[in-house]
């Protein structure tokens, strides 16, 4: 899916999916996962505001130059508050573990199959719990080591 | 509601050990047994989900933990289940639902080896048990065949028949890993465990999920749940959410007093009992029967009741290797080394069992890196280069029995269903020490022959082997039940858990208590025959 970018002036799913992309640096998030999380955000006072105007900074940013392959948040590190970038590294965590901390309240877990941590060894490590091998599927290497 | 239960057998805890004698009991014609089981059913598909939903990576989350029925929960460290004392790390884990523990273990289900029958003999450190590897050969190799073990060799441990299934084999992981411990003459033998390398009595082969512990999804691998049901086709009554709070004794046990969780009571009146609620329920369940004329609690003449607590510390090591193994592809862990297991050396220092480990660990290799700042795409080549060069080892050693270890009760405060709650003291000597010394100093060996890098090395933590605390023994002054488990003090109470073995070896103790069990089941029968 590809992504119009444009600075928002108000918060929405697609602002949130958006903003998830950019920071995940992925076109293609589970659209199940983005709705669930998007809710799960909107349930901290601060997260409408944190998701705009981190959004509206890479916007701002990608339209400067940078480059939306490599390292967006580090190269963007000087732009963002304090605030912003603790947000942008909340936002990343909870993408990547599917576990959302919250400060006060219990943690929760908001993706499983779908959260990034496992994106990079798919087929070659199974996931637990969801994933097997078959019997005797495990003697050999995988694929990606032949 | 109030109740009584008048039967036969009354059995508590429907885990392995209970729930495997009470098979026996009925086979061998016993009629009319109840297991009562603090904890509720639970279903396997279910808890899959309960843990795909759960936010803590460990092996307990998607279990219940009801106030009816509280357990150790790494989750609530404000509220311990356990009070800890002594300088030692300790950090339990069981579970309270139908079908025991084993819903969540590892399935590791070595023997023990003649020799660890007779430490103090042998090599003069620790005890003696009263019952010899001859004797338990037979009990043994049934308990391979009703639990279902796949392995290979005899490793130091004579049999009489060879193991019902095949081995599991061996990983990619597991070969790079053998390979290149050779030049240190470091050999790896298949580890006996309770996974089916075939269709095995209803459970399908092992699909290599990889998440043996927190739950096999399969049920390819044992879970005394197996046994519970074939119990009950067999007669035998389970009442779950049933937890037993106090033990009633006049010279014998003369009732068990039980409490729903609307905290109405249940009496449960038997001819025979068997305390089979693990290694620190048993004991404390001893220990909260205490009154007027038994202020020690029951079967507790000796004062050994909660005394001799042992574990199988162990040091985990986790290695980057030069070039990618794929660790968490597999069951948790198929092969170990015995090459430590016994020796002269075991004057001065313990019993180790090597073993190659897959745990999945993309939660911890993921956070860590986000914590260190990385994002994509370097987060991305990094996950994948941590978690396929991870390889992961433990050593385990055996734990001398010490009488300051073990649990006390501490009345002034409850836990979640209102019983004293359990204090527990835990140290090592210096025998434990030199394990451990021993244990980092192999690691750096086997990083080296390796060419691995170690990424952690860190201190000993506990195995959830939990034995010793009503060990058994001939003389009723230094032990609390007899080599079939039954109460010095009252013959017509049985201790069937893992607090009865006074040495631990080095390996995982629940084969050893299913022989044991099943040994006990004929002299159970035998003893309700001649009229108890």
């Amino acid at each position: 899916m590809s992504v119009v970018l444009a600075e928002e002036k108000t918060v929405s799913l697609d602002v949130f999916r958006k903003v998830s992309s950019l920071v995940t640096l992925r076109d293609n998030l589970d659209a199940d996962t983005v709705s669930r999380m998007y809710k799960v955000f909107l349930d901290e006072p601060w997260a409408p505001d944190h998701i705009l105007r981190v959004h509206n900074k890479i916007v701002a940013g990608l339209a400067n130059g940078l480059s939306r392959k490599n390292h967006l948040m580090k190269d963007l590190a000087w732009k963002f508050d304090e605030g912003e970038s603790w947000f942008a590294g909340h936002l990343l965590m909870t993408w990547y573990l599917g576990v959302y901390y919250h400060a006060e309240r219990p943690t929760q877990r908001v993706a499983y199959e779908t959260a990034l941590m496992f994106d990079s060894t798919r087929g070659i490590l199974p996931i637990p719990l969801v994933e097997s091998l078959g019997f005797g599927g495990w003697t050999d290497a995988p694929e990606d080591a032949r | 509601m109030s109740g009584t239960i008048d039967a036969n057998v009354i059995i508590i805890g429907s885990g392995v050990a209970g729930a495997m004698t009470a098979c026996k009991l009925a086979q061998l014609g016993v009629r009319d047994i109840v297991i009562v089981e603090a904890g509720p059913r639970i279903d396997r598909a279910e808890t899959v989900k309960k843990f795909r939903a759960s936010p803590f990576i460990d092996s307990s989350s998607g279990y219940p933990n009801p106030d009816y029925a509280p357990r150790p929960d790494w989750n609530d460290a404000k509220n311990p289940y356990i009070e800890k004392t002594g300088p030692a790390f300790l950090n339990e884990e069981y579970l309270r639902v139908v079908g025991g523990t084993t819903w969540h273990w590892g399935g590791c289900t070595p023997r023990f080896r003649p020799v660890d029958f007779r430490l103090a003999s042998a090599y003069g450190v620790g005890a003696d048990w009263p019952v010899d590897y001859d004797t338990l050969e037979p009990f043994y190799t049934e308990a391979e065949e009703e639990i279902g073990i796949a392995g290979e060799e005899d490793d130091g441990s004579p049999r009489s028949k060879p193991y019902p299934m095949a081995r599991i084999p061996s990983s990619y992981c597991d070969k790079v890993i053998a390979e290149g411990l050779k030049p240190m003459g470091i050999t790896f033998n298949a580890r006996p465990s309770a996974r089916a390398s075939r269709p095995y009595n209803g459970r399908g082969q092992c699909q290599g999920f990889g998440t043996c512990s927190p739950i096999c999804p399969s049920g390819a691998q044992y879970a005394a749940i197996y046994h519970v049901e074939k119990a009950e086709k067999l007669g035998v009554r389970v009442v779950d959410t049933t937890r037993a709070e106090r033990i009633h004794a006049d010279g014998k046990i003369t009732s068990v007093e039980a409490r729903k969780p609307d905290g109405s009571l249940v009496t449960l009146r038997g001819k025979i009992y068997v305390v089979a609620a693990n290694g620190i329920e048993t004991p404390r369940l001893l220990l909260m029967s205490a009154g007027e004329r038994r202020p020690r609690g029951i079967a507790n003449t000796s004062g050994l009741v909660g005394r001799y607590f042992m574990e199988h510390p162990a040091l985990t090591c986790r290695l980057k290797m030069p070039r990618p193994v794929y660790s968490s592809r597999g069951p948790e862990s198929i092969v170990t080394s015995s090459d430590f297991r016994d020796g002269p050396f075991r004057r001065e220092r313990p019993s180790s069992m090597l073993s190659i480990e897959h745990p999945p660990r993309f939660h911890e290799t993921a956070d860590g890196l986000l914590r260190q700042g990385l994002e994509p795409p370097k987060i991305d080549a990094d996950v994948k280069d941590a978690l396929t060069r991870m390889a992961e080892m433990n050593i385990g050693i055996e734990q001398l029995p010490d009488r300051q270890n073990g649990i006390t009760l501490n009345w002034d405060k409850r836990d979640r269903a209102g019983q004293p709650l359990t204090r527990l003291y835990y140290s090592f000597g210096s025998y434990e020490q030199a394990g451990f010394a021993f244990a980092r100093d192999m690691f750096k060996k086997i990083a080296a022959s390796l060419q691995a890098q170690i990424v952690s090395l860190g201190d000993p933590v506990p195995q959830f082997h939990l034995m010793g605390m009503t060990r058994m023994g001939n003389d009723p002054k230094t032990s609390v039940a007899d080599s079939f488990g039954r109460s010095h003090d009252h013959k017509n109470l049985f201790i069937l858990s893992s607090s009865l073995f006074p040495s631990a070896s080095s390996v995982n103790p629940t084969l050893t208590l299913a022989a044991l069990c099943l040994r006990a089941g004929h002299e159970i029968s035998r003893q309700l025959k001649v009229g108890n």
